[in-house]
């Protein structure tokens, strides 16, 4: 139902919660003062009464002072004619003897209650207030001077009807003003709901209006803005990588295509369609490795890692590079060198991480010539970082590209080795450093490329260490490349922490592993 | 030898009976067509509840399963698991588009023997599938030496001799040629050998497991008449009896 929406909505809404509750704010304190006015005025019209009856009690006592005999009937017509004087107030004056018997009275309009004299000597009944005294010069007769409190009544009710009108006006002004304080009030905050309900994903170019009074919706303004910019800028990298991702799956489908097309288009020897099969073969690996690395990107892009906080101890890491490496590095003519290791652990995922050091291992050989130098340093930083360098002898990475090296899809414009052999399923793909760079940004390090001291490419890893994996100190015995080849000894089974500790202890006081060609007995 | 030649001598031995469970049309029809022209005995279905009543009309029926994990009925993770209950040697091989680094180790903890993601080179998928049926075979009995040809292996001396002449072998070697002896006459891919190497989904510079496969060459083969490792052209690598 539309309108019963409506109404609910009319009654959460801000503006009107604020107005009703201003309302009643103001209503409370105009009561409150009212009653207490009103009181107040009670009391001191209470207390000028009893002022006046106090002093007629005393004028009367004067009037019979010196009298030895009281004349009633004298004292009654004089007391009779004070009564008619404040005849208005209904005054009237009372005498009784000490056993109780009424002598006179000047109305005989009174109460029954008041026929007789009373424990008090001063007080209030049925509309009445009086004051009653025994005399001292006539100790047997009690006199009694009172006047009725209907004046008063009526003051008060004259007050009453004034509180009245002032809580219907206030009840009147205090929604109106309450409805303007708080439109006024909440007027930014109806122009950013405005603002947002208009924001689309494809079109986030507004931004709220920040009004400069520093106060909490403007904070909530430079907030909201910088999220926007945020989500921009996630959305555009992503919407540039969807583009780029298409382009890129676009040449290998083209050539599978092509390759198909020629294949059908002709009656051919059974060795051309295999030729061209194997094309198609070819290409097909090529879109498989852009296909799993485009998975890899975002599944590290997601923060779904971080949900593994495994215990990665990273030395062992690099050994097990090593010895899948260093034969390799042989074959080449490259030395791979790793200094002393020291014992690290970070919290992460082990594959994600290893996918790191692999990729820039084998970005490193890419592009060092045979006679260069890769080499691995791992070092603890006093801050509670690690850091992993992986440096090369090779081209080097021009200055003006290096901004750029892990950027998606980039690819530089530095060859690679002449002798080094581009497999048909392991042609770059451009995303290698990127996913590099999205795998340490997921667990919380940085990553980093510069130029390297001779020549070459310095990529620096850092990241936050574990805080029960602290190494004291790093160990700094010589070793001979055979340590490298027995902690390589482990690496299969090392997931376990006994593998892990096995590995451990081979390297442990082993530094400087070199492997060259013809330097390891392998 | 020509590869064609090669594959059809490796299954010539005894026909092995493998379940293939893929809902995909064309996959499955392409799969269950390149297993049998492999020379497997291979029976195609295409929903979980088969592959659960098929197993277990008769478990002596199949020596491997080849199971895709997003199956229009049960899971392939439920197919798993009722497997496991009913027969636990049963080897299962995994075959899915879900590739994650969690996926993989939730399929191997859940019980699979071996897990490869789609999309795959064929001659992957037969090479792992006959490590699986080997090493189901060996895991039969306990073996302490390796004999292969002239090859002898002692997993506790770690001894490794051709024809009586001794071998020296680096850590990483020895495992590698147990590896190729635990497959003798059948191609490992290099791929398969780097998991087990280097526990190491890694196919960057490829030639690194040539690398490795070249020095062990030079320390087996180098100065006898007949030369052991091969390289099987498009799969990897094997070791032959001759």
């Amino acid at each position: 139902m539309p309108s019963a929406r409506a109404d609910r909505h009319w009654i959460v809404s801000l503006r009107t919660r604020l107005m009703l509750w201003n309302a009643l704010a103001v209503l409370a304190t105009a009561v409150a003062t009212m009653l207490g006015l009103r009181a107040g005025v009670r009391i001191a019209l209470v207390r000028e009464l009893d002022q006046v009856l106090r002093e007629d009690l005393r004028e009367v006592e004067l009037a019979l002072h010196g009298r030895g005999n009281l004349d009633h009937s004298r004292v009654a017509e004089q007391l009779q004619r004070k009564a008619e004087g404040h005849a208005d107030h209904q005054w009237f004056a009372q005498m009784f003897s000490t056993d109780g018997e009424l002598l006179l009275t000047t109305s005989d309009q009174l109460p029954q209650e008041l026929a007789r004299p009373l424990p008090q000597e001063r007080g209030e009944l049925s509309g009445w207030r009086y004051f009653q005294r025994r005399l001292d010069t006539h100790p047997a007769v009690v006199l009694r001077v009172g006047m009725s409190t209907a004046s008063i009544q009526r003051d008060l009710q004259r007050i009453d009807r004034l509180v009245a009108l002032g809580v219907g006006l206030v009840l009147l002004i205090a929604p109106i003003g309450g409805f303007w304080l708080a439109g006024r009030a909440i007027r930014p905050l109806d122009a950013m709901i405005n603002t947002v309900t208009h924001l689309r994903p494809a079109n986030l170019e507004d931004r709220l209006k920040v009004r400069g009074t520093g106060d909490e919706l403007d904070r909530l303004s430079v907030a909201f803005n910088s999220l926007l910019d945020r989500i921009g800028t996630y959305l555009q990298e992503h919407r540039e990588l969807l583009a780029n991702a298409a382009h890129e799956l676009r040449t290998p489908l083209a050539a599978i295509r092509s390759s198909i097309e020629v294949a059908l288009a002709n009656q051919r020897s059974p060795q051309e369609y295999c030729e061209l099969l194997q094309e198609v073969i070819g290409e097909s690996a090529h879109l498989e490795a852009l296909v799993h690395q485009l998975l890899l990107l975002s599944e590290s892009d997601a923060e779904r890692m971080r949900i593994h906080k495994d215990p990665v101890r990273l030395d062992a890491m690099i050994e097990r590079a090593i010895d899948m490496f260093g034969s390799y590095a042989e074959a080449e003519g490259i030395e791979l060198r790793c200094a002393a290791l020291p014992q690290v652990t970070v919290r992460g995922n082990a594959q994600h991480l290893k996918q790191v050091l692999y990729n820039l291992l084998d970005n490193a050989f890419k592009y060092t010539p045979s006679g260069g130098v890769v080499s691995i340093e791992l070092k603890l930083e006093n801050s509670g970082w690690v850091q992993l360098n992986v440096m090369d002898t090779g081209v080097g990475i021009a200055p003006e590209e290096l901004p750029f090296v892990f950027d998606r899809f980039y690819r530089g414009s530095r060859p690679p080795r002449s002798s080094y052999t581009v497999h048909r399923h392991n042609r770059s793909t451009g995303l290698g450093l990127s996913i590099c760079r999205a795998i340490v940004r997921a667990h919380g390090g940085t990553i980093t490329a510069a130029a390297g001291g001779r020549g070459g490419t310095v990529f620096c890893v850092r990241l936050p260490l574990d805080a029960g994996g602290l190494a004291p100190e790093a160990p700094a015995q010589q070793t001979s490349s055979n340590a490298a080849q027995r902690s390589g000894s482990a690496p299969h089974q090392s997931e376990t922490p006994a593998a892990r500790q096995a590995s451990t202890e081979a390297t442990r006081g082993g530094t400087a592993m070199e492997l060259r060609s013809g330097a390891a007995p392998c | 030898m020509s590869s064609a030649e090669t594959r059809a001598k490796e299954t010539e031995p005894a026909v092995a009976k493998v379940l293939l469970v893929e809902d995909d049309p064309l996959l499955g029809k392409s799969v269950h067509r390149g297993l049998t022209e492999h020379g497997f005995d291979c029976c195609w279905v295409r929903s979980g509840g088969e592959a659960v009543r098929s197993v277990l009309e008769d478990t002596e029926l199949f020596d491997a399963v080849v199971l895709d994990l997003m199956l229009p009925d049960l899971t392939g993770w439920e197919v798993l698991e009722e497997l496991r209950n009913q027969n636990r040697g049963l080897p299962v091989l995994i075959l899915t588009a879900l590739g994650s680094v969690d996926d993989r180790v939730r399929g191997l903890n859940a019980g699979a023997d071996d897990y490869l993601v789609k999309p795959f080179a064929f001659p992957e998928l037969v090479a792992r599938l006959l490590a699986l049926l080997r090493r189901a075979e060996l895991q039969a009995k306990d073996v302490l030496t390796l004999d292969v040809g002239p090859l002898k292996l002692n997993l506790v001396t770690r001894v490794v001799e051709r024809e009586g002449r001794r071998i020296e072998l680096t850590e990483t070697e020895f495992k590698l040629l147990e590896y190729l002896m635990r497959n003798a006459n059948h191609a490992v891919t290099r791929r398969m050998l780097c998991e087990y190497l280097w526990d190491a989904d890694w196919e960057g510079v490829t030639n690194i497991i040539e690398v490795h496969i070249n020095r062990l060459r030079s320390k087996v083969d180098r100065g006898f008449r007949q030369p052991l490792i091969e390289t099987v052209r498009g799969v990897g690598y094997a070791l032959r009896s001759r």
